[in-house]
């Protein structure tokens, strides 16, 4: 069962089209991997997706018509996201910065202060409650960050390359935290990454996007001895 | 945290005893007197500025016109038709809420410098139109005197008595910074200061940004626009010197010399430029390159203001005991 499906999505930037007549679906409860060189769409699909960039094409999320919703409007039908470069609310402790997506977020009278405490201890950033974000190190901002997006109570989160900049163990954790979060509470989880090896480890279907267009979107294995893909990634 | 809280609330609380005893103490000293008046009064409005500017960073320069406009509306309506000081206040300050909500509305779509841009528009184009309407009882380039003064019940405040007119501006003035002190810690404030932080990230967690720009604007000329009202019926007279660049830069000053976004920085703020300004009088324009010195030394010392300086000392020792190679508390 589809949880999203995108039909001819195009955002052009001037004479620049960044994405184009892009059509696919994500299954409720799958890893989806998002890969291609920089410039091939991916961020900004992720924008249109979640408002920030209007685009032609229609979304549909869950059966309903998303498309030309505002940010705000999206996460509360129930995506989030995080960002390629840290976002964060840097004067707030993380508490608040869990906060806003538990209290904003949600809809319907929810217990703020539970919410707030399970994700903070999901991420497994407990005893850093009080932290000003902006004296975090890169992998607690992107735990806190991810740790806001959740506090949402999202059924789709788009994680937008999660694992970059940091060391070997913590990229090991995040995996373990995304293979978490997908399991345990169930979300459907679409992540962007640059690093090959850690997306077919952890995806069920990847895309490859190039030039803003689709050239691949299978399993793993299919995709990574597909000649298009590897034109593209060794250069032909 | 909890201790910062509770050593706050003391702090307030403090204050409010000390403000309250402090006639007292003084007698009926008139000078004095009066001054705390305006202290309590700019205080309000440069805490309200603080709200827009310091909290949201909202680039607003219509403060002074909200409070003209609170302050202009309640004079006319009680010199030219009658109304009680009380109603004109209230009036006033719905219509800067008004003008307030337009330019929210207005600035929807803009950020940073462009929302001062259209903020101080309104500025630069009220004194003009006040002057030109002298025939709808605006009071023209001269303004309007002999404001009548509040009164409750049957009596009727006179700055031959200034105790009264002490409390009760001292009242009017702890209720709005008690309000303002709310909404800054309440989900607004925190919608508020998120949209500051990172706009993109608030968005994404479910903040309507258009929203908090119109309630911004809003809250902030309502509370501005009540205190313009009281401003003129303490005062008695107003006039289109209230658009003077000198007002404009004194409150914006207070807001900066106590510390943006750190309540009760600008109610310090307040307190020290209105003193100043006043002890300085006498060395008629000098004054102003005097405070102007004042203000420039304190944001090189001082970036964050008044308020920040526990920040600012904690971060100068961080920083001192990194370099000495301590094994710093820079989680903390």
């Amino acid at each position: 069962m589809e949880i999203l499906r995108c039909e001819n999505v195009t955002r052009r930037f001037g004479e620049l089209v960044a994405v184009k007549d892009l059509s696919f679906e994500v299954e409720k409860g799958e890893i989806f991997g998002i890969a291609g060189p920089n410039g091939a769409g991916k961020t900004t699909l992720f924008n249109v997706i979640t408002g920030f960039y209007r685009g032609s094409g229609v979304i549909i999320f869950d059966n309903v018509n998303i498309t030309g919703l505002r940010p705000h409007q999206v996460c509360r039908k129930g995506i989030a996201r995080t960002f390629q470069i840290p976002q964060l609310f840097v004067t707030l402790p993380v508490v608040d910065n869990v906060k806003v997506g538990a209290h904003f977020g949600v809809q319907g009278g929810h217990d703020e202060r539970a919410i707030i405490n399970e994700t903070i201890n999901l991420v497994g950033l407990q005893g850093k409650e009080n932290v000003i974000a902006a004296n975090l190190n890169l992998f607690d901002k992107k735990l806190t960050m991810l740790a806001s997006a959740l506090a949402t109570k999202p059924k789709l989160l788009l994680l937008d390359e999660p694992i970059g900049g940091l060391s070997p163990t913590e990229v090991k954790q995040s995996v373990a935290l995304v293979h978490k979060i997908n399991q345990e509470l169930g979300l459907t989880v679409i992540v962007i990454e640059h690093l090959m090896k850690v997306l077919t480890k952890i995806s069920r279907r990847l895309m490859i996007l190039h030039n803003g267009e689709k050239i691949c979107l299978g399993p793993p294995q299919e995709v990574t001895n597909d000649k298009r893909v590897i034109e593209v990634y060794l250069g032909g | 945290m909890v201790t910062k809280l509770s050593k706050r609330s003391y702090f307030l609380l403090g204050s409010l005893v000390v403000f309250s005893l402090l006639p007292i103490v003084l007698g009926d000293n008139r000078p004095i007197m009066h001054l705390l008046v305006l202290c309590f009064i700019w205080s309000v409005v440069a805490e309200a500025w603080n709200l827009i500017l310091g909290y949201a960073r909202v680039l607003s320069f219509g403060q002074i016109a909200f409070f003209a406009l609170g302050g202009y509306t309640s004079a006319m309506l009680t010199l030219n038709w009658g109304m009680s000081p009380w109603l004109g206040i209230l009036l006033g300050g719905s219509l800067a809420a008004g003008v307030g909500l337009i330019i929210g509305l207005i600035c929807l779509k803009l950020r940073g410098i462009y929302t001062a841009v259209v903020s101080f528009a309104v500025h630069l184009v009220l004194p003009v139109l006040i002057s030109a309407g002298a025939e709808l009882g605006t009071g023209g380039t001269y303004g309007l005197l002999s404001i009548p003064p509040l009164y409750i019940g049957g009596y009727t405040f006179s700055k031959l008595q200034m105790v009264p007119w002490y409390y009760v501006a001292f009242g009017v003035s702890a209720l709005f910074l008690f309000v303002i002190y709310k909404i800054i810690n309440s989900p607004v404030g925190l919608a508020f200061v998120a949209l500051r932080d990172s706009q993109p990230f608030a968005q994404s967690l479910g903040i309507d940004d258009y929203r908090y720009m119109v309630m911004v604007f809003t809250i902030s000329a309502l509370i501005t626009g009540i205190m313009g009202g009281f401003y003129v019926h303490y005062i008695s007279v107003i006039s289109p010197s209230i658009f003077r660049l000198e007002v404009f830069l004194f409150a914006l000053v207070m807001v900066m010399l106590g510390g943006m976004g750190r309540f009760p920085g600008a109610t310090f703020g307040a307190f020290i430029i209105v003193f100043l300004n006043n002890y300085l009088l006498r060395l008629a324009t000098l004054r102003l390159v005097i405070l102007g010195a004042i203000v420039v030394a304190v944001m090189i010392i001082l970036p964050k203001g008044l308020a920040g300086i526990p920040e600012t000392v904690n971060q100068l020792l961080r920083r001192t005991s990194k370099r000495r190679g301590f094994n710093g508390d820079s989680q903390m």
